[in-house]
């Protein structure tokens, strides 16, 4: 496995901890409730979310899904805003590496399992690829209905009338729909879904994507799923197309111009430049990436 | 020249060395002892065992020394390592009328049989500060009588008032079929009582007591009395599938509130006081005070009272108890959150060229 | 429940931790892209009459939480299940979450099965179907979520009463019931959300 990049320096493994940290028992129960989110494609499975040695907020959903399907020879990516160095990321990797000690990398290609806050790679994922988003609040009409018990009703109804009713108010007041991310998707003409706080612009990539994308929220004791090939539309109005962000600059380091740009400050002088959000993909763009041999063929998943 | 932050490894590792710097503090200053947390921190103990839902003196101390004395991070060290630990099975309901007690009054009549028993508390204390205690090693005096009661002498207020049938009776639910564990099954709303009272049991005191305090400032009146308050030790037993009886397995301090409450009824049913429940590990009188008013404003529903304040709602003031919960969500707002921001900063940008085109066009 | 003679229990998993990861990430893999046919490791020892993959899946789901209901005449199983998962049993498929149907067991009508609520489709039972053949690329027609365009399943015991009955039942989605397909070792899933044409 010399061929995956890795950029923590040695981690071991824990043997204190049961593998992937959790109880069998839990893992159990959190893989049924994980088959179930699959074949019910976009609806919100509750379970018994426990308390993890991170805070709640903190990716606590994202890391018992993860804890629950991750096998010895899965190759780990975690990222926050698209990043591997982040913080959050490192910290989630490590815990990990820790109680997994299974080999983790950088690249999205090489990754069989990627964990996420509030991105969705540039580089288009893979069949037998899964990715696990964090999510805070599940519930899409959550801002609108607070209240569980009456969402649980549209839900079941399938009645999403207040939900084109906010964002035809924002038509009628700005002239477009004024949400930029955690836009709300319909997951197979049926379920309405938050897409985790993940920017509009990536929501398309949620559509007929060959991935499996699994969605885990630990305070809210929530996962749901999009399977592969499942279709995913971002909510919209004949007259009102969805549409997604456009930079007029492009990435001050690869040039990129079709990829999420973050705003970096520069200096005081109001100086800023613009850089890819997914660090990867920057990265492979400008070659910075030792040419990696052809990755061992892997089986199914990162099971044996 | 911006330059990729790297090694977050490397400043987390730091960030470890750092706090355990800070928590340890000068290392002229001999360090705590678990025993000396245990010993003469138990109310603190006491709390992050009730809020950590774990029983265990020693392990609340460690948690209690661990977080420098957050109680927050203390529960949440608990419920952590709680979270994975295998369950062998349930225990029987505590008799709590059987407690040994250390404490027991009523606000609601002047004398009752077992007596008032102050016992070891603040409540009469003058709150001065008591600069003996600056000094080290200063002798406690003992006290004159032991407080301690015998078993049984005392009969519950609440039994006292049931005779004449003036409360309601225990509350149980149609079947009494076993509680929902809320730690495996989520919450949904409507919830019964048990899940209500599991979710309180737990919930932050701070959170409990402001909730609490609304309803006795006309958010929802209860007219509560303080009908018993007892803090003493219970006998906790557990049946084993292979014996078919109980056997003690060990003993617990809990404090116990019953609040006697706004009566209800009817034209073809008498009136009855109506009851609010409490209960914490240790001595905890305001989290269990906290908690059966609590209970008992969001009983409104089953007792057929208008819902008009924050504390009657259930959804409300049971997804917002947990201070893990609340306390991790707040703070994830430290996480970065640039992507969003800079999709927010975007739309905004556009918001504001739209408007001062249209100003432009307008003049 | 009765005291089990653990005499007479075959052996589980070698390795509980590894092997329920792996058995579950196949039924994932299944039940994400339905019609794809795996082959699934066990070193489990399965009860007669029940295959190498449907057993390891059992094995791997199956825990005190949950019921599983089994044909009447299948004690030793039974008892095996009971012994390696804690899992309880169901007296009749109704009340089941797990519902295990060998080739030669009565199929049980899928509409008799629990299939949750509107609000709580999730709280639905999970059949495990033992078939005699799984043939991928010919046959009903699936399509749907985890399905690029359309595949192609046959399955001998899925008759065309079963298409019927569970033609009925898609019209009552999201409720619904999920369905492992199992021949020996191989391994194939059937999820309510996949349509079944003929």
């Amino acid at each position: 496995m010399s061929a995956v990049t890795t950029l923590d320096p040695a981690i071991n493994l824990d043997t204190g901890y049961n593998f992937a940290y959790l109880d069998e028992r839990t893992k159990r129960m959190i893989r049924r409730a994980i088959l179930k989110a699959v074949a019910i494609p976009g609806y919100q499975v509750p379970f018994g979310s426990r308390e993890m040695p991170l805070p709640y907020g903190w990716g606590t959903g994202g890391i018992q899904v993860t804890a629950s399907i991750i096998g010895r020879h899965d190759v780990l990516k975690v990222i926050d805003q698209g990043a591997d160095d982040t913080v959050n990321a490192v910290n989630i990797r490590r815990f990990f590496q820790r109680t997994t000690g299974v080999v983790t990398t950088e690249r999205t290609v090489e990754a069989t399992l990627i964990q996420t806050r509030h991105r969705i790679p540039e580089t288009p994922l893979q069949e037998n690829q899964i990715i696990v988003y964090q999510v805070p609040i599940p519930e899409p009409l959550a801002k609108l209905e607070p209240r569980e018990a009456e969402t649980k009703k549209m839900h079941g109804l399938s009645e999403y009338g207040l939900m084109h009713v906010k964002l035809y108010e924002d038509i009628a007041k700005f002239g477009y729909i004024a949400t930029t991310y955690d836009y709300p998707v319909m997951v197979d003409d049926r379920y309405l879904m938050a897409p985790s706080p993940i920017p509009k612009f990536d929501n398309p990539k949620m559509n007929m994507n060959p991935a499996l994308q699994l969605f885990g929220a630990g305070r809210e004791k929530r996962i749901y799923a999009i399977p592969p090939y499942t279709k995913v539309e971002s909510l919209a109005f004949d007259d009102h197309p969805f549409e997604v962000q456009r930079w007029q600059q492009h990435c001050a380091l690869c040039g990129a111009k079709e990829s999420f740009l973050d705003e970096v400050i520069t200096d005081d002088q109001g100086g800023r430049m613009f850089l890819c959000s997914d660090t990867d993909f920057c990265q492979e763009r400008r070659g910075e990436v030792a040419s990696t041999a052809a990755l061992v063929e892997r089986p199914l998943s990162g099971s044996v | 020249m911006y330059v990729a932050v790297k090694g977050g490894e490397r400043a987390i590792a730091n960030s470890h060395l750092l706090v355990s710097e800070a928590r340890r503090g000068d290392p002229a200053i001999p360090e705590l002892t678990l025993a000396q947390i245990e010993k003469q921190l138990r109310l603190a103990v006491d709390r992050v065992m009730t809020e950590g839902s774990v029983y265990d003196r020693e392990l609340a101390a460690l948690a209690i020394k661990q977080a420098a004395g957050d109680a927050v991070e203390a529960i949440f060290l608990l419920r952590a390592y709680r979270a994975t630990l295998p369950r062998f099975g349930y225990t029987e309901p505590v008799d709590t009328l059987s407690m040994q007690l250390r404490r027991r009054i009523s606000a609601t009549f002047k004398d009752l049989p077992g007596g008032q028993v102050l016992g070891p508390t603040y409540d009469y204390t003058q709150r001065l500060l008591d600069f003996s205690l600056a000094a080290d090693g200063a002798a406690v005096a003992k006290p004159e009588i032991n407080t301690a009661m015998a078993e049984n002498e005392s009969s519950s207020v609440m039994a006292l008032l049931g005779h004449e049938e003036l409360i309601e009776p225990q509350p149980i639910s149609a079947g009494d079929p076993e509680p929902n564990d809320i730690t495996r099954t989520p919450l949904t709303f409507p919830t019964s009582r048990a899940e209500r009272l599991q979710n309180l049991a737990r919930g932050d005191e701070g959170y409990l007591l402001a909730m609490a305090y609304s309803t006795q400032r006309g958010y929802a009146n209860n007219h509560p009395f303080a009908g018993e308050i007892r803090f003493g030790t219970v006998e906790v037993e557990m049946i084993p599938e292979e014996l078919g009886f109980p056997i003690v397995v060990g003993e617990l301090e809990l404090t116990e509130c019953q609040m006697v409450n706004q009566f209800t009824g009817s034209k073809t049913k008498p009136p009855q006081f109506t009851r609010g429940y409490g209960v914490a590990f240790g001595h905890s009188e305001r989290k269990a005070m906290a908690m059966s008013l609590v209970d008992r404003a969001l009983r409104a529903e089953e007792l057929g009272e208008a819902v008009v304040a924050p504390a009657q709602m259930q959804e409300f003031v049971l997804s917002h108890a947990d201070n893990l919960e609340a306390s991790g969500f707040v703070q994830h707002l430290k996480l970065p959150h640039y992507v969003d921001f800079q999709s927010e900063l975007e739309l905004v940008r556009k918001m504001r060229q739209v408007q001062a085109d249209q100003v432009g066009a307008a003049s | 429940m009765s005291t089990i003679n653990i005499d007479h229990v075959d052996a589980g998993f070698s390795d509980t931790t590894q092997a329920s990861q792996q058995v579950f990430r196949l039924g994932l893999h299944v039940f994400a892209r339905p019609g794809t046919l795996v082959e699934v490791p066990s070193d489990a020892v399965a009860p007669k009459g029940i295959g190498a993959a449907a057993n390891a899946l059992l094995l791997a789901l199956l825990d005190q939480d949950v019921s599983l209901y089994l044909a009447p005449q299948r004690s030793a199983a039974a008892t095996y299940y009971r012994f390696h998962t804690g899992c309880t049993l169901a007296s009749i498929p109704s009340e089941a979450d797990f519902v295990f149907v060998g080739i030669e067991d009565e199929m049980p009508s899928v509409e008799t099965l629990k299939m949750g609520t509107e609000y709580a489709p999730d709280e639905s039972a999970t059949m495990v179907r033992e078939v005699s053949l799984i043939e991928v690329g010919v046959g009903m027609t699936l399509t749907g979520p985890g399905i690029q365009t359309e595949t192609r399943l046959m399955v001998p015991e899925l008759d065309t009463a079963f298409a019927q009955t569970r033609s009925e039942i898609a019209s009552l989605l999201p409720r619904g019931v999920d369905i492992f397909l199992t021949c020996a070792n191989q391994l194939c899933g059937l999820p309510r959300s996949t349509r079944i044409g003929v």
